[in-house]
C-alpha cells in the first residue's frame, strides 16, 4: 500500500509550488508592460517547434484541401445540374423557335389547290387542279395531302394544272426505306395500289417500315413521306419482289392538294 | 520525463491540427496530475515541469505568459494536497477520477473565457471539451487500476 505523504515532504513541495505560482504571477503582472520582452522567447519557441509541428501542419493542410475538394465537388455537381437544366430549357426554347420558323417557311412555300377534275377513266392516274402558272406552279413539283406525297405536277397552264398520281403506272418516284436506307422506286398499278420496286434482292423489308423520297430526283426534295410497307409482296418478272405500300394520302377523298413550291421565303 | 514531453507535444500537435477551431484537451495537465497522484515522490518535479510546460504553452500560443504555468502548478498542488490528505482507504478509483477531472476545471474555464465566445457557444465548446476530457479521465483511471494491481502482485 502507498505511504501517506510525510509532513516535511509536503512542506518542501509546498514551498516549490508556491515559488512556481509566485513566478507565474510575476510573469502575469509584467505581461501587459513587457510585450516586446516576451516576443523574443515566443519567437524562439515558435522556431524551435517548426519541425516538430510540421506533421500537424501537413495534416491540417491536407485535411483542409480534402475538405475543400469535397465542398468544391459538391458545388460543381450542383452547378452542372443547374447548367444541364438550363441547357435543356434553352434547347427546348431554341427548338420551339426553330419549329415555328420552319412552319412559317413551309407555309410560305405551299400553294393550296382544289381538285377540279378527276375523270373516271383516269381515276388512279391524274387529276386537274385549279391553280397554274400565275401561282408559281411548275411541272415536276410535288403534290401533297396532309404532308404525304401523292404525286407531282405534269403540266402547268395558265389558271389550271394537271398532276400525275403515285397510283399511276407512268409515275416513278425514287424512294428510300427509312429504317434500312434501301433505295427503290415507288410506282402505281393504275388500280389504286402503290408498289415499291427495284429493291435489291435479299433485302429485309418488313411490314410497318416507312418510305420517303430519296435524294436522287432533282425536282423532288428528299424526305417527303409517302407511306408504309404493308407486308404484302408480289413477284415481278425477273424474280424480283415488289412490296405493297399503304399511301399516307387518302386517294378516296381527294378534294384539296398542297403543292410544295421551290420558293422559300424567310420570315 | 518522456511522458511529460510526449503529452505536451501531443497537445501542441492537436492545437496545430485544429487551427484553433476547437478547444484541445489538456493532455499535458492530465499527465501532470496523473503522475503527481500515482507517484508521490515526483511532487516537486511535477510543479516545475508544469511551470515550464505552461510557460512554453503561453509563449507558443496566444495567451498571457504565466497564466497556464500558474494554473497548472496550482492545480497539481491542490489535487496532490487533497489526495495525500486522504487516508489510504479513501484513495479510491472514483476519487482519483474526480480529482483528475476537477483539476481541469480551472484551466478549462480560463480557456473558455479567453476563447472569446458568446454564451451559447461557450456552453457548446465546454460540452465538446468535456466529451473529450471525460473519456481521457476514465482511461487514466483504468491505467491507475492496472498499476495498482501490478503493485499488489
Amino acid at each position: 500500500m502507498r505511504r501517506p505523504l510525510k509532513g516535511n515532504n509536503f512542506s518542501g513541495e509546498l514551498i516549490h509550488g508556491l515559488i512556481a505560482i509566485a513566478i507565474s504571477l510575476l510573469l502575469l503582472a509584467f505581461a501587459p508592460r513587457a510585450g516586446e520582452v516576451y516576443r523574443i522567447p515566443a519567437d524562439a519557441v515558435g522556431k524551435f517547434l517548426y519541425y516538430p509541428e510540421y506533421p500537424a501542419v501537413f495534416l491540417n493542410v491536407t485535411f483542409r484541401k480534402l475538405s475543400l475538394w469535397f465542398t468544391e465537388r459538391a458545388s460543381l455537381i450542383s452547378q452542372i445540374q443547374s447548367l444541364s437544366r438550363e441547357n435543356w430549357l434553352l434547347k427546348v426554347a431554341a427548338g420551339r423557335r426553330k419549329v415555328a420558323e420552319e412552319i412559317i417557311v413551309l407555309d410560305s412555300s405551299i400553294v393550296n389547290t382544289r381538285v377540279t377534275l378527276r375523270s373516271p377513266e383516269n381515276w388512279w392516274t391524274e387529276i386537274r387542279l385549279n391553280k397554274g402558272q400565275e401561282n408559281g406552279l411548275k411541272p415536276g413539283l410535288p403534290m401533297l395531302q396532309d404532308g404525304y406525297l401523292i404525286g407531282r405536277l405534269s403540266r402547268v397552264e395558265s389558271g389550271y394544272s394537271w398532276g400525275d398520281l403515285i397510283t399511276s403506272p407512268s409515275l416513278l418516284i425514287p424512294v428510300v426505306v427509312d429504317q434500312t436506307r434501301d433505295l427503290g422506286v415507288v410506282t402505281g398499278d393504275g388500280q389504286g395500289s402503290v408498289w415499291l420496286q427495284y429493291v435489291p434482292e435479299g433485302r429485309f423489308i418488313e411490314k410497318g417500315m416507312t418510305v420517303s423520297t430519296a435524294l436522287v430526283s432533282e425536282s423532288l426534295p428528299p424526305g417527303l413521306p409517302i407511306g408504309m410497307v404493308t407486308g404484302e409482296t408480289r413477284r415481278l418478272s425477273g424474280d424480283v419482289d415488289a412490296y405493297k405500300i399503304q399511301p399516307g394520302g387518302d386517294f378516296v377523298r381527294l378534294y384539296t392538294v398542297e403543292i410544295l413550291t421551290e420558293e422559300k421565303k424567310k420570315p | 520525463m518522456m511522458t511529460y514531453f510526449m503529452s505536451w507535444y501531443i497537445q501542441d500537435f492537436l492545437r496545430v491540427f485544429s487551427s484553433g477551431h476547437f478547444l484541445v484537451p489538456e493532455i499535458f495537465l492530465l499527465a501532470l496530475l496523473y503522475i503527481a497522484l500515482v507517484d508521490e515522490e515526483k511532487g516537486v518535479l511535477s510543479f516545475w515541469v508544469g511551470f515550464i510546460g505552461g510557460l512554453l504553452w503561453d509563449l507558443r500560443w496566444p495567451g498571457v505568459p504565466g497564466l497556464s504555468s500558474g494554473v497548472y502548478v496550482f492545480s497539481v498542488l491542490m489535487v496532490r494536497w487533497v489526495w495525500f490528505s486522504l487516508p489510504s482507504s479513501g484513495r479510491t478509483v472514483p476519487v482519483f477520477g474526480l480529482l483528475l477531472w476537477s483539476g481541469h476545471l480551472l484551466i478549462t474555464f480560463i480557456r473558455l473565457l479567453m476563447w472569446g465566445l458568446r454564451e451559447q457557444e461557450i456552453l457548446k465548446t465546454f460540452v465538446v471539451q468535456q466529451a473529450v476530457l471525460i473519456p481521457m479521465v476514465m482511461l487514466a483511471c483504468l491505467l491507475y487500476v492496472w498499476r495498482m494491481n501490478q503493485d499488489d502482485v
